[in-house]
């Protein structure tokens, strides 16, 4: 049995053994085979890449030879290693025999054989450091640091938000590119980097807190950035760096990129988010609110080292805000600019937490030391406690509703900050104040807005004034006050112990250079300057004044002197027709005319002439009253009864000339004379004519004449505001023979006058009419000619030189005034009188646009007030009240 | 009066004035915003419709020259037609380059001349007109004093009663119903403005009276008129905000 098992056991031995070394043999033939097949391809890898190196060198690639060569290199070494594989190693593996020799050497270069001895040396060495994986030996003997593996260089750029993979040109002396964070609006790259032992060293001699990590955000001209960028981002660079935003900077032919401190932790937006993830349908609860209030006092407290030293953020929203340890820390300097900046101001910020007034005031080319970006900063906070109160922005700017369960005094804050510029909070100090007063309520929800500091309630917290400039402590260390390590275990959780907390909010205060007192300063300087610039603009405002009235009234003077030639040729003209066309009248019409022509006036006497008149009447008059009639007299006034009773109620004569009707007449020594157009009448009368489609051309003592548009009606709406109604056709055939009776010396009003007294001369005319026809034209035309009769200067539309946008705006508020109410409208009235009060330079507007009935037209005027209560007023409406 | 008022700011916006656009953009800006998002569901997503409403406004800007009042179409319409073109310009595109097919999209004037108006439907009209309240009271936000505003959104748009008003503000019920009288004025004044300035037809010019804000003080009961605005105020602000913010450098 036990030979057996004896046997058993050699046989099982001897096959191991021999399975083993067929094993070998089968091995041994698969290397062989692989290390040749390899070995051909690496010598012809290596022959192939020999010409690509011989041609680099021809071509001057010096760069791409020395990689090629480096190719080639490894290729011969791989070569060699799998030559000795074929020769020997293969064959020394099958035959179990690997080499494994162990060769020590101590420190003076012999050679130590004892195995004891090389034990011990394994025990020491062991003690010592190793190589870490990625460090070179000589970066291990050196001391420097391991460069990270592939791997771990991959994992970190996973782990960082960015896409963006560095070049080998985006490398940063002094860092090592960790990361990447996502691109902004600029474009630029933004990397998150380590400090090398040298760089860190560096920026502590500079007095700097160094960061654990930075951010380098560079400006690549060859991918898109430009020169005008750079510009903006640079702009704020010192200042930045005062503060301890931005530890350094670095500008070259191709990029230009700043480092700020890197700030880990998550977006306040994510952030806000998550607290509304955790709170109910109606909004956060009370611990929620506090802590929401906490990340707005940080941020407020930021904001106001900013401001204080002279930088507008203009980029303030929640994912430029990050929280870490329950603080907020405000982040992204690309849009920062000094407050004093005389550059143009742009509309960059993101929407909806932007004031809706920079781009307004943008748009109207301000430059940005002519607004007050602080404020802005304060609109776009309000906007970030809007965000964590509704988890949502603010679609409607001001107005956006707020509908989750919140304070009334955090509401009040938020319309505070984004209330309209001049009610807004004045500084973040301010702000800050209601912030912390609710900030530090046991339930703010029992705080009212009246309880708030800057609605007169007690400040919690007064921002202390800062200490005097020697007092200072070293300005080193700004970089502290921003990323400050929080107070374990407190964050932003209201401290039980009130004074502490103040106590630690004011350390964390900015650091007092620029002081507050030195802002203010900076304040009062720049609202000096503004003045002075103020007084110095309304200076040449009034030279500029003084210009323009010279010039408009060199204007008047123009127009004036061509209106009356204008008015000349006119007259002239019109003389020439009418002697044409009365030439062609019978005889008795033409005697007719001339009978009723006006008598030329009496030469006017002298001072003598009409002492010796006077004497002669007087003379006349007591011979009258010493005697009775004599027969003469008797005579005489026989006569004329006769002659008078036989004129009363006689046409004389009728006649047709031409379609027109013209017939004379005379009655109790008046004479009329009618010319009577197809459809219209002429006639003189002393009175006014017996109704419509009449002109009646009146004639008084003084031989005044006044002629009556056809068809023209008035009504009138009120003592404030007139309608007059006109015919479409009134500058007809009839006005011009009107115009024809003025030419020969009679004066004639083509239509009634407009009730205005002229004081000012000017009279606004909104034409409401250039879309409709002729007809309606005509009237405007007729209208102006009216008001230029009266010696009105109408201002329009139309209305040009250096007035034009005194008027245009003139004009603007009218339209304004009249809203939608149409011009009847007695609100129209009232806030045409408002309009018309505010512009003393004007006597009257007058409105002229379609009406109702088509085809007419309608024209409202509303005067100045101080005519409305004049009885001559009243007398010329009533006079024209006649004409319905 | 209207015509000529509303023609006044056309006039405007042909001079390329850059604070009518500014004005435009803010009233029409959402409410075209609004209009393509539901018409792009599905299709186009926030940043698309963000883009679309800005090309539409440059499509304004160029067809501006040719606009007509005398076609009889409100000016809301037009734009209607111009933001419809835009989106279906932008389909088109999109089709064309899936497809290859190489559709050539219409033009504008195409589009204006020979395709009927888009049926602005009651949605859209409403929205137009919501938009234009929303200034009025913006305006009068602006032009009132902050105090005054404050306790008049307090009372009317929030809600809350008179006392609890004054209890907040630390005045006197007086006081508030006072502050509240200023500006209600105000808000009626700026109404009739707005509404006028941004209103091309006789209907829209009724819209104010059809929806309850009765701009005549005489006529018109106080208290109804504040239901109707605080109506129309939460019907504006409160609908889901569109496109998430962007920043513009």
């Amino acid at each position: 049995m036990a030979l057996a098992i004896a046997g058993l056991y050699l046989g099982i031995r001897i096959a191991g053994i021999l399975f083993g070394f067929i094993g070998n043999i089968i091995q041994f033939v698969v290397h062989e085979v692989r290390d040749a097949v390899l070995f051909a391809a690496t010598i012809i890898r290596a022959v192939f890449t020999l010409p690509r190196v011989l041609l680099s060198v021809v071509l001057g690639r010096w760069s791409a030879a020395r990689h090629h060569g480096q190719t080639i290199e490894v290729e011969v070494v791989r070569a060699g290693r799998l030559l000795y594989q074929l020769a020997i190693g293969n064959l020394m593996e099958a035959l179990g025999v690997e080499g494994k020799v162990i060769i020590a050497m101590d420190a003076d270069g012999g050679v130590i054989s004892d195995l004891k001895e090389i034990e011990e040396l394994d025990e020491l060495t062991s003690l010592l450091p190793e190589p870490k994986p990625g460090q070179s030996p000589s970066d291990f003997l050196a001391g420097k640091k391991p460069k990270p593996a592939k791997k771990e260089r991959a994992a970190a750029m996973r782990a960082t938000p960015g896409k963006d993979k560095p070049r080998k040109a985006d490398e940063f002396d002094g860092y090592r590119v960790v990361g990447s964070l996502p691109t902004g609006g600029s474009g630029a790259k933004i990397y998150v980097a380590d400090l090398d032992d040298d760089k860190r060293a560096s920026l502590s001699r500079t007095g700097l807190e160094v960061p654990g990590q930075v951010v380098i955000k560079c400006f690549q001209l060859d991918e898109g950035s430009n020169l005008s960028q750079i510009v903006r981002e640079s702009r704020a660079l010192e200042s930045a760096k005062r503060l301890g935003m931005v530890l350094e900077h670095g500008l070259d032919e191709k990029r230009y990129f700043y480092v700020m401190p890197y700030v880990p932790g998550e977006a306040l937006s994510r952030v806000t988010s998550r607290m509304h993830a955790k709170a109910n349908s109606e909004g956060l609860a009370n611990k929620q609110v506090t802590e929401s209030l906490g990340y707005l006092a940080d941020l407020l407290v930021t904001l106001d080292r900013f401001h204080a030293a002279g930088l507008w953020h203009k980029d303030v929203k929640p994912d430029n805000i990050i929280v870490r340890d329950g603080r907020a820390h405000l982040v992204d300097l690309g849009l920062v600019t000094p407050l004093g900046s005389a550059m143009t101001l742009t509309t960059h910020g993101t929407e909806y937490f932007r004031d809706p007034e920079l781009v307004r005031q943008a748009l109207r080319g301000a430059k940005v030391h002519e607004v007050d970006g602080a404020r802005f900063d304060l609109y776009a906070a309000g906007a970030v406690l809007y965000s964590m109160i509704e988890d949502s922005f603010p679609a409607h700017g001001s107005l956006s509703s707020i509908s989750k369960r919140c304070p009334d005094g955090v509401q009040w804050i938020v319309r505070r900050a984004m209330a309209d510029l001049d009610s807004r909070y004045t500084d973040a100090a301010e702000m800050l104040a209601d912030v912390r007063k609710l900030q530090e309520a046991t339930d703010p929800f029992a705080i009212k807005p009246a309880q708030l500091p800057s609605m007169g309630g007690r400040p919690v917290i007064n921002l202390p004034e800062p200490p005097p400039a020697q007092a200072l402590p070293p300005r080193a260390t700004p970089a502290a006050a921003m990323d400050a390590p929080p107070v374990p275990g407190q964050g932003y959780a209201p401290s039980p112990d009130t004074a502490a907390y103040a106590e630690e909010s004011v350390n964390r205060m900015p650091p007092p250079v620029p002081s507050k007192a030195r802002a203010h300063a900076l304040n009062a300087a720049r609202e000096a300057k503004q003045a002075l610039e103020a007084v110095r603009g309304a200076r040449f405002d009034a030279r500029d004044a003084r210009k323009r009235a010279r010039k408009k009234l060199a204007d008047a003077r123009k127009k004036a002197a061509q209106m009356r030639a204008k008015a000349a040729n006119v007259r002239s003209d019109m003389r020439k027709k009418t002697d044409a066309f009365v030439a062609k009248l019978p005889k008795h019409t033409r005697d007719a005319i001339a009978a009723t022509a006006p008598k030329p006036k009496a030469k006017k006497m002298s001072r003598a002439e009409r002492r010796a008149a006077k004497h002669e009447a007087r003379a006349a008059k007591k011979a009258r009253h010493s005697g009775g009639p004599t027969w003469g007299g008797w005579l005489a006034l026989g006569i004329l009864l006769a002659v008078g009773t036989g004129a009363i109620g006689v046409g004389v004569a009728t006649d047709q000339y031409e379609g027109y009707e013209v017939a004379y007449a005379e009655q109790d020594g008046n004479h009329t004379v009618t010319i009577s157009p197809p459809s219209r009448v002429i006639s003189e009368r002393v009175s006014y004519g017996p109704g419509p489609g009449q002109i009646v051309i009146h004639r008084g003592d003084e031989s005044v004449a006044e002629a009556n548009a056809p068809e023209s009606s008035f009504h009138w709406g009120g003592p404030l505001f007139n309608n007059l109604e006109v015919s479409p056709a009134p500058y007809s055939d009839a006005t011009r023979i009107a115009e024809a009776l003025v030419s020969r010396g009679q004066t004639v009003n083509l239509r009634p006058d407009f009730p205005i007294e002229r004081r000012r001369g000017r009279v606004l005319l909104l034409d409401q009419y250039g879309e409709l026809g002729e007809d309606q034209d005509q009237d405007i035309k007729a209208i102006r000619i009216q008001l230029d009769a009266q010696g009105f200067e109408v201002l329009d539309e139309t209305h040009d030189g250096p007035e034009e946008d005194a008027v245009l705006n003139m004009l603007a508020q009218a339209k304004a005034a009249l809203g939608i109410y149409g011009p009847s409208d007695e609100r129209t009235a009232d806030k045409l009188l408002t309009m018309l009060s505010e512009t003393p330079e004007l006597d009257a507007v007058l409105w002229v646009g379609p009406s109702t009935d088509k085809g007419r037209a309608l024209a409202y005027l509303a005067v100045q007030p101080y005519f409305h209560n004049q009885e001559s007023l009243r007398d010329q409406i009533a006079q024209l009240r006649k004409f319905d | 009066m209207v015509q000529s008022l509303s023609s006044r700011f056309i006039g405007r916006l042909k001079a390329r004035d850059p604070e009518a656009w500014f004005e435009l953009w803010q009233i029409f800006g959402p409410v075209i915003q609004g209009t393509l998002t539901r018409w792009g569901r599905g299709i186009i997503g926030a940043e698309t419709v963000r883009d679309l409403s800005q090309e539409t406004l440059a499509a304004l800007s160029d067809a501006i020259d040719r606009h007509d009042p005398n076609k009889g179409a409100r000016f809301s319409t037009w734009l209607l037609a111009i933001a419809r073109h835009t989106l279906g310009d932008e389909l088109d595109r999109r089709n064309a380059l899936k497809r290859g097919s190489g559709k050539r999209p219409a033009s504008l004037d195409e589009s204006w001349t020979t395709g009927k108006l888009p049926t602005a439907d009651t949605a859209y009209e409403n929205a137009v007109f919501r938009a234009k309240v929303a200034a009025a009271i913006r305006q009068t936000e602006t032009e009132s004093d902050f105090m005054d505003f404050a306790i008049y959104r307090m009372r009317v748009f929030d809600g809350q009663s008179g006392k609890d008003v004054a209890a907040n503000l630390g005045v006197s019920e007086p006081t508030v119903s006072r502050r509240l009288s200023r500006v209600r004025g105000l808000l009626r004044d700026r109404l009739g403005e707005v509404i006028g300035t941004f209103s091309f037809t006789p209907e829209e010019l009724e819209e104010a009276e059809r929806n309850g804000l009765t701009l005549n003080p005489k006529k018109a009961d106080d208290t109804l008129f504040d239901e109707a605005l605080a109506e129309i105020y939460h019907a504006q602000v409160d609908q889901p905000p569109g496109a998430n913010p962007i920043e513009q450098r």
